[in-house]
């Protein structure tokens, strides 16, 4: 049966984002629908067929007791007027502002039963200033939060980013949300097929695409490919994220991206074990050894040692921006990389978002999920931002399928579906313990 | 009381979803607000269509007769508040207010208009002009009228608050976490009830102040009407019409009369003023009829159509009128 229900898209971002852009262009392209724009913020909104309602956001908490149990009450209360009209709307566009958090606009859809019964939530699409996001992304608690709910992310205004930035910017978002359909974008242009109708919230659609996990995780986010005569180089840093940094400098068979992929293993290796302290002043040789620099406030200086002209690898903990790294050469001069790579962090930082990812075969013991699910959504609910997953209950025929926004869960039984040959969970949230979660998951297999 | 066969007198046709239905207090008009901003204007007898006027430029949200004279004051999705002389075509007065209009409530004595709009309470002279305003810290989603003196019960999250009319005075504040969708006085002026977000409805006896709650509603209970006596509270959020009693020394602890005979969730509900019976609309447009108390079943059923959106008894008792979202008027007579 055709779901009649009205679609909501949720386009966020902060400002100067090209939210209003996008939504300009989705109600021009899409002039022979109805469509109402509930939109929280001031800007160059709307065509004449559009209906724009301009509101305050206003976050109401559930009587719950819960913290994060909120829910948007302007949104509420304009839908439930919106639809009390002859005429439908086609579409529903909302536009948060800047700082938003997309979590109270999901749940308010879980929640209120006359929106459920009405409208559905289709998507939640994060647009992401290219250009200027890095400023924001450590320390922005919104702007995590707002990739991290994404359906679809675009990276826009690229025609200002160059492509390794791009790429170095992708690196670093892709970790935390991997079930995200990501985009680069020039002014919000791309097929409208990609941001509409993208049934992010459907369950009979959670996981048809597989979460993103190809980019692989390392204990290093960069590494650089160069190519040094011998002498005495410097490392220089400012002040950064972390007071200790760990890196190797290695020889390579050439400076080329091949022969830095090649050396990964290796590096890997030398990550895993303890590394030799660094104070700054120190000196040491390039080697395939872990070097771990302390770092304490102001300008620090190490010195290299390289004895052999060649290519050399240096592949930081961080990325170099966060220091403001430099590698001076004997002759006083920068030395630039040949060839430079960004890598998904393994090792988060404090405060940050990430997505985790389960596979299991076998069928899961109903009693055991109820109970883990229970409480990782009860005590983890806060920190938990989306979470999607397909089941084979024991005891029971076809699949189980569900999503939670925080701690809102929503699931559903599919007797007619053919039965899973795997159980799989996907979870994006903050400070997540994938060892501890992936215990607690593999422990609700009927077989364990 | 036998089965009745609901025939409606009359029947007539809004150009849009029909949103609000009033009676003024002498039984003389009838209005109804449509989404198309309409406000079709009925003789009260006749239960013709006498006047037909282009009222908002947007959906009507609000429609509240002055008590003794003869205007009539509309609300819109445009944020205009419109007082209309009637029997003339006069509009006396437009105000802007900055908001979709929540809510129109006039006091008592007809001496002064209390609206919300957004998050503003405002109240105006029967000639419009500005008599006093206030800000509340989110939009105001409910008012309602003291049977008698001259308050104002307005709600926003968090809160129920009373204030004096017309200077817009704080006269008293109901705590409450969570938000309010609709408020009630009992006739007596002594009960305010209020239907929440949360599926509960509340109340405070005034002027003690202490609350009850009633929970466990498997929908928002937005619908309310106290009996005119003040002895029933008919509450809707679900399928069920549920009836709290409130003789003896109230409903707390006791187990309410349910009324079951939708089948869809009630979206209105209407005590007759001058007898036993009980009105209620719900989602698929079937009104229903009761007595509380002598019969848990329906005395009389229509049939299925659209949505119920307004039920309104004639102040003499004698005629129902409802509205439904496809812009049907129906008026009914009662047994």
């Amino acid at each position: 049966m055709a779901d009649e229900r009205i679609p909501v898209t949720v386009l966020t971002g902060y400002l100067g984002s090209g939210k209003t852009t996008l939504l300009n262009r989705i109600l021009t392209e899409n002039h022979g629908q109805r469509i109402a724009v509930i939109e929280n913020e001031f800007g160059e909104v709307g065509i004449d067929q559009a209906l724009v309602v301009n509101a305050d956001e206003e976050i109401f908490e559930m009587n719950n007791g819960c913290i994060c149990c909120t829910v948007r009450g302007d949104i509420i209360r304009i839908l439930g007027k919106l639809e009390k009209r002859r005429d439908r709307f086609d579409r529903i566009l909302i536009e948060t502002t800047g700082l938003a958090d997309p979590g109270p606009v999901a749940q308010t859809f879980f929640v209120d039963e006359d929106l459920k019964a009405r409208f559905r939530i289709d998507g939640i699409i994060t647009l992401v200033d290219a250009k200027h996001v890095d400023l924001h992304l450590s320390d922005s608690r919104e702007v995590k939060e707002q990739i991290a709910f994404a359906d679809v992310l675009l990276l826009n205004k690229c025609d200002l980013v160059d492509g390794a930035r791009l790429d170095r910017l992708e690196a670093r978002i892709r970790p935390m949300n991997r079930l995200a359909q990501i985009h680069r974008t020039t002014r919000g242009e791309l097929p409208l097929s990609r941001v509409l109708d993208v049934g992010g919230f459907e369950l009979s659609r959670a996981l048809t695409v597989k979460p993103d996990f190809l980019v692989p995780e390392r204990p290093f986010e960069w590494a650089g490919a160069y190519q040094l005569e011998p002498g005495t180089y410097q490392l220089l840093l400012a002040d950064g994220p972390d007071p200790e940094m760990n890196l190797v400098v290695r020889p390579l068979a050439a400076p080329s991206e091949v022969a830095l992929e090649e050396a990964i293993a290796q590096v890997e290796q030398a990550f895993s074990a303890d590394g030799c302290e660094r104070a700054p002043g120190d000196r040491w040789s390039t080697g395939p050894e872990l070097q771990t620099l302390s770092l304490p406030p102001g300008e620090k200086t190490f010195s290299l040692e390289v004895k052999n002209a060649g290519a050399y690898g240096l592949y930081t903990q961080h990325l170099p921006e966060e220091f403001q790294l430099r590698l001076v050469g004997p002759d006083g001069a920068v030395r630039l990389p040949q060839v430079a790579k960004a890598y998904a962090a393994q090792h988060v930082h404090d405060e940050s978002v990430s997505s985790v990812s389960f596979e299991a075969e076998g069928e899961i013991d109903p009693e055991r999920i109820n109970t883990w699910m229970g409480r990782l959504l009860q005590e983890r609910g806060t920190d938990l931002f989306r979470m999607k997953g397909i089941l084979r209950i024991a005891g029971r025929p076809g699949r189980t399928v569900f999503q939670a926004v925080h701690m809102l869960l929503d699931v559903q039984e599919d007797r007619e579906a053919p039965a899973p040959a795997l159980n799989q969970l996907v979870l994006i949230g903050r400070n997540l313990d994938p060892e501890l979660l992936e215990r607690g998951f593999a422990a609700c297999l009927s077989s364990s | 009381m036998p089965f009745v066969k609901l025939t409606p007198l009359v029947e007539h046709q809004t150009r849009d979803y029909a949103r609000v239905v009033a009676w003024s207090n002498d039984g003389r008009w009838a209005a109804v607000g449509d989404a198309a901003g309409v406000v079709t204007i009925l003789d009260g007898q006749s239960l013709e269509v006498v006047r037909v006027l282009q009222a908002h430029q947007a959906p009507v949200t609000a429609l509240a007769f002055r008590p003794g004279g003869a205007q009539l004051a509309s609300g819109g999705e445009d944020a205009r508040v419109v007082i209309h002389g009637l029997p003339t075509e006069a509009t006396i007065r437009i105000n802007d207010v900055g908001a979709w209009v929540e809510g129109l409530a006039w006091s008592p004595s007809g001496d002064c208009l209390a609206y919300a709009a957004g998050r503003t309470l405002g109240a105006l002279s029967t000639n419009g002009e500005l008599l006093a305003r206030l800000s509340e810290p989110s939009t105001v989603l409910a008012i309602a009228a003291t049977p008698v003196g001259a308050r104002l019960a307005a709600t926003c999250y968090g809160r129920v608050r009373l204030y004096t009319l017309p200077k817009l005075v704080l006269d008293v504040e109901l705590p409450l976490i969570g938000s309010q969708l609709s408020l009630v006085f009992s006739p007596d002026g002594k009960i305010l009830a209020t239907g929440c977000q949360d599926c509960s409805v509340h109340f405070w006896r005034l002027p003690s102040k202490k609350p009850s709650v009633m929970s466990g509603y498997a929908q928002k209970p937005v619908a309310l009407s106290f009996d005119r006596r003040g002895q029933w509270l008919a509450t809707g959020g679900g399928e069920v019409v549920t009836c709290w009693s409130f003789k003896k020394k109230g409903p707390e602890g006791t187990t309410p009369l349910l009324l079951e005979g939708h089948a869809g969730p009630i979206r209105s509900l209407a005590f007759n003023p001058t007898r036993d019976l009980l009105a209620s609309g719900d989602e698929a447009g079937v009104v229903c009829w009761w007595q509380p108390g002598e019969d848990g079943r329906p005395l009389a059923l229509t049939p299925a159509r659209a949505e119920l959106s307004g039920l309104a008894w004639r102040p003499d008792g004698q005629v129902l009128l409802t509205a439904d979202a496809a812009g049907r008027v129906a008026a009914y007579p009662a047994p």
